[in-house]
């Protein structure tokens, strides 16, 4: 019984967490997976549980980034973004935040609380949703707003409309 | 004129700092976010659409401004 009671609050401490990175794009390309994979192990270090990621990718920065890499300053205005979302003891986290800022390659990284669920929804099939509901009427694919109540379908489609008249602008 | 939450409407529970297709779309041209009186955004979402957007850009994902 006690055990039981332990193990449940071994349990209940473990969250799940995501990590974002930026790696500086003076690391070469055929290297990137290496610092990636460099990523990985200091959280499997930790403890931590991997439950999805996406490998980093050359992306265009929003804004200019200055880091002093080997002391020289250097300013970058891309960088490769990826992410990690992994299962992990609230404990482990400091440690994780450490390593990360002691990695030289990386430009800048955001350590976050989440869920377990995929959280990137794709426009795609939002507007294709918005397609077919405008096209099928009553016919609802499911998906994204599947369990959206019946009666507020029809503003819910002017929304829609709306929002991809915007993107093709 | 009745608006509807962008986010309840599609079933969107958690949305991501990285989904910047979607965030894009809150803020005008001078990057700033859209107050829910206009976007008509329900106040949990929009909560969570400015986090979004605030985590976003400290990640150089969207930018803090645009002239």
């Amino acid at each position: 019984m006690a055990e039981e009671i332990k193990d449940e609050a071994v349990e209940s401490e473990a969250r799940i967490y995501e990590v974002g990175y930026h790696i500086v794009p003076l690391v070469a390309e055929e290297n990137v997976p290496k610092e990636a994979g460099d990523v990985k192990f200091l959280i499997e270090k930790q403890k931590g549980v991997m439950i999805s990621e996406e490998l980093p990718r050359l992306h265009p920065l929003a804004y200019t980034i200055a880091k002093t890499v080997a002391g020289k300053k250097h300013i970058f205005d891309k960088a490769y973004f990826g992410w990690i979302k992994f299962e992990a003891d609230a404990t482990a986290l400091p440690a994780i935040k450490e390593a990360m800022e002691a990695n030289e390659n990386v430009l800048r990284f955001l350590l976050i609380k989440t869920v377990r669920e995929n959280t990137l929804v794709s426009m795609q099939k939002i507007i294709s949703q918005a397609r077919m509901d405008k096209e099928g009427g009553e016919k609802k694919a499911p998906g994204v707003g599947a369990t959206a109540e019946k009666d507020k379908k029809p503003v819910s489609v002017e929304e829609l409309d709306k929002s991809i008249d915007e993107l093709l602008k | 004129m009745n608006k509807q939450c962008f986010f309840t409407s599609n079933n969107i529970k958690y949305i991501d700092y990285k989904d910047t297709e979607i965030l894009k779309k809150f803020l005008n041209p001078h990057a700033r976010m859209i107050s829910r009186k206009k976007s008509g955004v329900c106040s949990k979402s929009q909560r969570q659409l400015a986090e979004a957007i605030k985590r976003a850009r400290f990640m150089a994902l969207l930018p803090y401004l645009t002239r």
